[in-house]
């Protein structure tokens, strides 16, 4: 016997031999996995609004999600009236100035314009 | 014909589909892992057949048991359900203690029902023979060269099902291989392996 080369034979051979897997086995097994398996997500655990957001998206498609928020956005604009927009554009102070340039950079630009 | 028919799905990704409520993907992962669960426990067991499903179905359902808390990318699905099968062969070996099984009480059921022509008797003869003389070894090593040359696991793949570094996978398969040469040896003419 010359050791690794029989030896690979004999593995080989019982590669090929693995054992059949009864049908009561099999049927053991896969009464366990059905008896175990999550179940999907049932309907009535999904909220209100997941539903009532699947039943708009089915109806409109893909516009549903824009027009909601359009929806809720111009209710709000009609709540709140054109004259109280401050909410609206943050909260500056009357007082405040945006410096959109350095006042280093119109020196600058003063001389080199000339 | 779905898109991605012919494709292979691998085992993992049948495991997440499972705890996700497919029951076909129960049925791909039995049909693909049982019966290489079922073989290496048989080999394990020294071929006591009841035991060896018992302890298939066992670590069956302890992956399904598992799959709702599986985490991606740690393990594979084949590495994990070894080592399984190996801890509970361990804890049936110390219970019930090792029963020595003769050669050619264990030839597999295909084997047995399929018809004699003599290339697979002779086939049959060397699994015989070899699971005669791995039922000879050391645990440790019984173990090693299986999942090595018959379930074909890498070396890493071994450490990890066995809990122990790949030199001393290594040292286990050496060990384990000399003694299944030697004591093959003594039968090697009347398995068909002859001298130039």
């Amino acid at each position: 016997m010359t050791g690794t080369d029989d030896l690979d034979g004999f593995f080989a051979a019982a590669r090929e031999a693995q054992p059949a897997v009864s049908p009561k086995l099999m049927a053991q097994v896969l009464a366990d996995a059905a008896a175990f398996q999550p179940q999907p997500r049932a309907k009535a655990q999904v909220v209100w609004w997941q539903r009532a957001y699947a039943a708009m998206a089915e109806l409109w498609g893909g516009f549903a999600p824009g027009l909601a928020t359009a929806a809720v956005a111009g209710l709000a604009f009609g709540y709140a009236g054109p004259l109280s927009s401050d909410w609206l554009a943050g909260v500056m102070a009357p007082q405040a100035q945006v410096q959109m340039m350095a006042a280093s950079d119109l020196f600058l630009a003063e001389e080199f314009g000339q | 014909m779905a898109f991605d028919a012919g494709l292979e799905r691998s085992d993992e990704a049948l495991l997440a589909l499972y705890a996700l409520g497919d029951p076909a993907a129960a049925r791909d992962l039995a049909a693909r892992l049982l019966p290489r669960t079922l073989g290496y426990a048989a080999r394990l067991l020294n071929g006591d057949r009841a035991e060896a499903e018992d302890v298939a179905q066992e670590a069956m359902l302890r992956l399904w048991k598992i799959a709702p808390d599986w985490r991606a990318g740690e393990a594979k699905v084949t590495t994990w359900l070894y080592r399984v099968v190996t801890n509970l062969c361990s804890d049936r070996r110390r219970g019930a203690g090792r029963r020595a099984v003769p050669m050619g009480d264990d030839l597999p059921d295909a084997l047995d029902e399929a018809p004699g022509s003599e290339a697979q008797m002779l086939q049959a003869a060397r699994v015989s023979a070899l699971d005669g003389a791995l039922a000879d070894l050391p645990d440790r090593q019984r173990e090693a060269v299986i999942l090595r040359h018959i379930e074909g696991l890498t070396n890493p793949e071994i450490a990890l099902v066995m809990g122990i570094g790949v030199e001393a996978v290594e040292s286990l398969t050496a060990r384990g291989k000399r003694a299944l040469t030697a004591a093959l040896g003594q039968k090697r003419e009347a398995l068909g392996y002859y001298e130039d």
